[in-house]
């Protein structure tokens, strides 16, 4: 059992070593280092950040939202979650969470499953996966859609994304340097 | 359900093994549990495009669901259907749980080489299922989400997942009927959070038969207006 685990972080946002705005609907593409924190937050509420995680010196290895969820007994993700890769190592945790839950079985919306879901004259209909596709091609290195596991992580996590499918808004990321 | 005079092949898999076939657009998968709780990891792609696979989210959004029975579809993430569940007579799979890499058997069952044991060593789905995509041309990094057929978790209101046992009885079967042209890897390792302390995955009996097209009045077709749409787009990729 895992009920919603609130705990706010000690890092300052100011000392962040780095600091951007994603606006609504952009793909954001970045390495944190080992020892790092990443913070994203919801700077107007009620926003969805699709995720995906790579080790960054082997991209055959990457988040696994089945291997996540059955290492922790529980399908939601909170404070204390390891985010698992498909090797079973732990790339992140999560330490801190002003949420209390997020979504990591939805996966992405995409233009094709989009047609599916909502009709099929909403192909023209922007979605997450093209912009996780434009990341990957943008920065190169041998990144593609093959390698995604088709999974995502949403962060925060309201499981009835058709509510708020015309409402992306942005989002702010903060990396800041570890204390380990 | 095929006829059952339509049968093209039958064979057995073994526990723990794997088993991989191109099944064709048109023909009909059926597994059945030969000693009642099996478990099959299993994991589908388009043999015409092997970058479009099974995705577990678009399958399990689609449908509004959280388990796979009859009635339902397994979406690629190219919003075709890959494969329809036409028939069920076990109720419950389960899509949410992944398999268990080579550590995770260790830890539960400890250690059986080949060196001592022989064709009795210990297998892991894992390395089952990426060793078979290897055979044709994949690598780790396609290994998609697999299903586990014949398995039951729930998940209660606080997100708790729990592994009912005996879930699965003798002879109850699973049928897919291939969409496209499907590469299908079967593994009949036993299901990750499986809590049997013992090393005792169950064999299978799979056959393929001719069956026919889904028609407008299909029960996959007609389950939901989603999967409407995704055999329109799917009957789209064959003109």
């Amino acid at each position: 059992m895992q009920g919603k685990n609130l705990v706010e972080s000690a890092l300052d946002p100011a000392k962040a070593v780095y600091d951007q705005i994603v606006p609504a609907g952009e793909p954001w593409i970045h390495e944190i280092r080992q020892g790092q924190y990443f913070r994203i937050v919801d700077m107007a509420g009620n926003q969805a950040a699709d995720t995906l995680f790579f080790n960054a010196h082997d991209y055959e290895e990457r988040y696994s939202a089945q291997d996540t969820i059955r290492a922790q007994g529980n399908i939601y993700l909170t404070t204390g979650t390891q985010l698992i890769s498909s090797q079973g190592n732990v790339l992140l945790t999560i330490v801190a969470d002003t949420c209390g839950r997020h979504d990591t079985l939805g996966g992405a919306c995409a233009m094709e499953s989009n047609m599916v879901r909502y009709g099929l004259e909403k192909r023209y209909m922007h979605a997450c996966r093209q912009s996780f596709v434009k990341a990957a091609l943008s920065w190169g290195r041998g990144l593609e859609k093959r390698g995604s596991g088709g999974g995502a992580l949403r962060l925060p996590g309201d499981p009835q994304e058709h509510r708020r499918r015309w409402r992306h808004r942005h989002a702010r990321v903060s990396r800041s340097m570890g204390t380990r | 359900m095929a006829a059952e005079d339509a049968v093209l092949f039958q064979d057995m898999v073994q526990p723990g093994a794997t088993w991989s076939h191109v099944l064709k657009r048109g023909s009909a998968l059926r597994i059945t549990d030969m000693a009642g709780g099996a478990n099959v990891g299993a994991v589908f792609y388009n043999w015409d495009n092997l970058i479009e696979r099974y995705n577990m989210p678009d399958t399990l959004k689609a449908q509004h669901i959280a388990r796979l029975t009859s009635g339902c579809v397994l979406y690629s993430d190219m919003g075709r259907i890959l494969c329809s569940i036409t028939a069920d007579t076990v109720g419950w799979h389960d899509p949410l749980s992944g398999c268990a890499p080579a550590a995770l058997v260790a830890t539960k069952y400890g250690v059986a080489r080949y060196q001592e044991h022989r064709n009795d060593y210990y297998k892991n789905a894992y390395d089952g299922l990426v060793i078979e995509l290897a055979k044709y041309g994949l690598s780790v990094r396609d290994m998609a989400a697999p299903v586990n057929f014949f398995s039951k978790v729930e998940v209660d209101d606080d997100g708790g997942m729990r592994f009912i046992s005996n879930h699965s009885k003798v002879d109850a079967y699973v049928e897919l009927r291939a969409e496209m042209h499907v590469l299908t890897i079967l593994n009949t390792c036993q299901h990750p959070l499986d809590p049997n302390p013992k090393y005792e995955p169950r064999p299978v009996h799979v056959s393929i038969r001719q069956t026919t097209p889904p028609g407008p009045d299909d029960p996959c077709r007609l389950s939901q207006p989603e999967n409407g749409r995704g055999f329109i787009l799917t009957e789209r990729y064959f003109l």
